[in-house]
């Protein structure tokens, strides 16, 4: 299902410790195209809720899979992807959870790190998918802040990700990387995403 | 107390047209301040603008609603524009009581742009866009509020309110 033999963990774990931002690196080919159809197949099954708050508004699937042939993708990609991401990042990760979104035009996520500190989330990933309408923003940006009173700071530098199918973020997790993903003016972006856990 | 209603309201067209374009031409004048840190906000302010006719005909609004010696404590005026927000951990709270007054000084209303108030994380207020009206709010130390995200959509959205908090 994943084409995870194509990486190269020395190449990715040196991608990793050279950003200016918090460390993160970029996936292309995460899916083996040939498997895209019956990955879509499947998400098309999973039910999907609104979800908005004052820093959110998409739509998603249940926090844990709901049908059988959802959770074995789940399963596959932490079997996949756990090993190669402990050795690429040096932080030991083996469990995953994973939800389908679906940000239409007016959908966003604003910054935000997502540390909280019981949780034990390692590592966040962001896995885009195919869409019948490819959309206008959606990018996914990482800030490097100037620390201030008061919050994180002004961001100083950034990297924005265009959300391209089969493409997968990760970044580690901490009280300082922060994130978002710019509005979605028109079109679909979809993707899967979630949190390694050790 | 139990019996007594809390204060959240929006009273429509409480300001008078001219007094709320005299206020938007002299904010025009002052430096609003990007706000820096945006994993609380976005948006840019002027604190303690000079509005002392507005701000005596909102204090006066105030008194008249609550029948209490209100005195400001404080002032900002808020603008913003596609993209801007700021979120309710940002908000800032009183360990006492307050009032606090949003008017309305932008030209036009912005679908969606709304303030929502929270207690102790439940909503029960929701102050919308709507020029020249003025919110009244009883706020607790439970209190937040967040102003919504707006819309990179809509490319000429433009939110300025006048924030006073009274005691």
């Amino acid at each position: 299902m994943f084409g995870v033999d194509t990486f190269d963990a020395a190449a990715l774990g040196a991608q990793w410790r050279s950003q200016p931002a918090f460390p993160h690196v970029c996936l292309d080919g995460v899916f083996d195209p040939r498997a895209l159809d019956g990955v879509m197949a499947v998400l098309d099954d999973e039910p999907v809720e609104h979800h908005q708050s004052d820093i959110f508004a998409f739509d998603a699937t249940a926090p844990e899979p709901t049908t059988a042939a959802f959770g074995a993708i789940r399963d596959a990609f932490a079997d996949a992807f756990a090993p190669l991401l402990s050795r690429v990042t040096a932080r030991p990760v083996a469990r995953v959870d994973m939800r389908a979104f679906a940000y239409r035009p007016g959908h966003y996520l604003l910054p935000h790190t997502d540390h909280q500190g019981t949780l034990g989330r390692v590592l966040a990933y962001a896995l885009y998918l195919p869409s019948p309408e490819p959309p206008t923003g959606g990018e996914l940006e990482l800030y490097q802040c100037a620390p201030q009173s008061g919050g994180l700071g002004r961001p100083v530098h950034s990297t924005r990700f265009v959300p391209q199918p089969n493409r997968m973020v990760v970044f580690a997790v901490s009280d300082t990387s922060l994130h978002e993903v710019h509005e979605v003016r028109a079109g679909l972006r979809l993707s899967l995403a979630g949190w390694f856990y050790a | 107390m139990i019996f007594t209603p809390r204060l959240a309201v929006q009273v429509e067209a409480a300001i008078a047209p001219q007094l709320a374009a005299f206020a938007r031409g002299a904010l025009a004048l002052d430096r609003f301040q990007p706000y820096p840190n945006i994993d609380r906000g976005r948006y840019a302010f002027v604190d303690e603008p000079e509005l002392p006719a507005l701000t005596d005909a909102l204090l006066a609004l105030a008194c008249a609603r609550t029948e209490l010696p209100l005195h400001v404590v404080s002032t900002r005026a808020v603008r913003l524009g596609p993209g801007d927000y700021l979120l309710s951990h940002h908000d800032v709270r009183d360990d006492v009581p307050s009032v606090e007054l949003i008017a309305d000084l932008s030209e036009r209303a912005v679908a969606h742009a709304a303030v929502h108030y929270r207690e102790d994380g439940r909503p029960f207020f929701i102050v919308r866009s709507s020029p020249l009206s003025v919110a009244m709010t009883a706020r607790s130390p439970a209190t937040a509020a967040n102003h919504t995200y707006l819309s990179k959509r809509y490319a000429d959205a433009a939110v300025l309110r006048l924030m006073l908090r009274l005691r």
